[in-house]
């Protein structure tokens, strides 16, 4: 049997009292569409219609295709937010043809589904809007959103003397970013799986937060992972600590002084 | 010819080094967990969090490398630096709050030493300056444990 996408009506139970939020155009991982919404059975886990084979269908996804394949501007497709995962309302074509291209994001019109009782979630998502306005930032996806408080400090800690909206941008280039491809490269992927690296960047920035009220400055993240796993007894391999370094010290200065001599 | 023994020989100090304030840390990490009295758990964590910074300026100055900063010559100033390898000792249940301050007096005094040598050998200004900011953060450790320990005498 062929497995197909999630169902947004089987995940979000609407007989419950829910909120919709508007989170409004926001560039989204295509890695997390995991469902659609009204289309329940219909579509296979690349977004095909697998009741349509028809050649009209097969005309209009190798239209789109190529469009994409050449780089042209789609209008941004419609999803529903619901517990860190997307469901299409509208674009299931694009999507299916983002996963045959290997796109990795895409524009998106999101709307955020929350049960009402859901506080976590209400005031995660509450937080992510303060972010968002904030720093202008909108393409910053953490999987626990409580996170986006703790990046909002960080960013305050950054060249204060900057605007605002600035400063963000230049913390989002120069300190986020290059941490996350860091954080994608290193162990802590592991430790952490249930993790992306913009939330390992988190639970970092939290912990010198709480223990020396910020990141020291002028330090490369190298460092600052390295001092965050030594507090938290990840281990690291330290190839210095296997060398004999008063043999060493011996060889070079005894050397030195016999050199000298002659 | 020997100039990449000498940086090897530096980045093994700095090595040195940074185990010296890892044990440190672990040191007041494993008292705190034993202290139940509010003011000596606010000055372990304030240690621990000193250890943790110069741990990571080291570890920043050893992969920088201003390597050529250094110069260590005689065998007495290999012993100072010899004298950092010392491991921290245990704690027994049964040990006081006085012992355990003598103990983290004596090692601020020996690192503060150590830094004070790297502090003099230092051909480049800004390795001396760092050695000499930490020599003198470990001086202000030395003075807050002589403080904490002289309330109760």
């Amino acid at each position: 049997m062929k497995r197909m996408v999630q169902c947004f009506e089987e995940a979000f139970d609407t007989r419950k009292p829910y909120i919709v939020m508007d989170a409004g155009l926001r560039v989204v991982s295509v890695d997390r569409i995991v469902g659609t919404v009204g289309k329940c059975g219909e579509l296979d886990t690349r977004f095909r219609d697998i009741n349509r084979g028809d050649r009209a269908e097969r005309t209009r996804r190798e239209k789109i295709l190529t469009k994409m394949a050449e780089y042209s501007e789609f209008p941004p497709i419609d999803v529903y937010l619901h517990r860190g995962n997307y469901y299409v309302a509208d674009g299931n074509r694009r999507i299916s043809a983002c996963k045959i291209l290997g796109v990795e994001y895409i524009d998106a019109n999101v709307k955020e589904y929350i049960y009402r009782d859901d506080e976590e979630l209400i005031n995660g998502s509450l937080s992510r809007r303060k972010f968002e306005q904030e720093t202008g930032l909108k393409h910053v996806e953490l999987i626990n959103e409580s996170g986006y408080a703790v990046l909002l400090k960080d960013i305050s800690l950054y060249s204060p003397n900057l605007p605002v909206l600035d400063r963000a941008k230049e913390w989002y280039s120069t300190i986020f970013l290059p941490a996350c491809e860091q954080i994608k490269d290193s162990e802590l992927m592991r430790r952490y799986h249930a993790h992306n690296p913009e939330d390992i960047f988190v639970i970092i920035a939290c912990f010198y937060h709480e223990f020396m009220g910020g990141a020291p400055q002028n330090v490369s993240f190298g460092t600052i992972i390295s001092g965050f796993k030594f507090a938290h007894r990840i281990p690291q391999r330290k190839f210095l600590r296997t060398v004999p370094f008063r043999f060493i010290h011996r060889m070079v200065f005894n050397k030195a002084r016999t050199i000298k001599k002659l | 010819m020997l100039k990449p023994f000498r940086k090897l020989l530096l980045k093994l100090i700095l090595e040195q080094a940074i185990i010296f304030e890892e044990r440190a840390y672990r040191f007041y990490e494993r008292v705190l967990e034993r202290t139940s009295k509010d003011e000596t758990k606010m000055l372990l964590k304030r240690l621990m969090n000193a250890e943790l910074k110069h741990r990571i300026k080291l570890e920043e100055v050893q992969k920088g490398g201003d390597l050529g900063a250094l110069r260590v010559t005689s065998d007495s100033e290999m012993d100072n630096i010899e004298a950092i390898r010392d491991e921290w000792p245990d704690i027994e249940s049964d040990v006081t709050r006085e012992e355990i301050l003598g103990i983290a007096l004596a090692k601020e005094k020996t690192s503060l030493s150590f830094y004070s040598v790297l502090a003099k050998k230092a051909r480049i200004r800004a390795a001396g300056d760092l050695f000499n900011v930490l020599s003198n953060e470990e001086l202000q450790h030395v003075k807050m444990i002589e403080e904490e320990l002289s309330k109760n005498r």
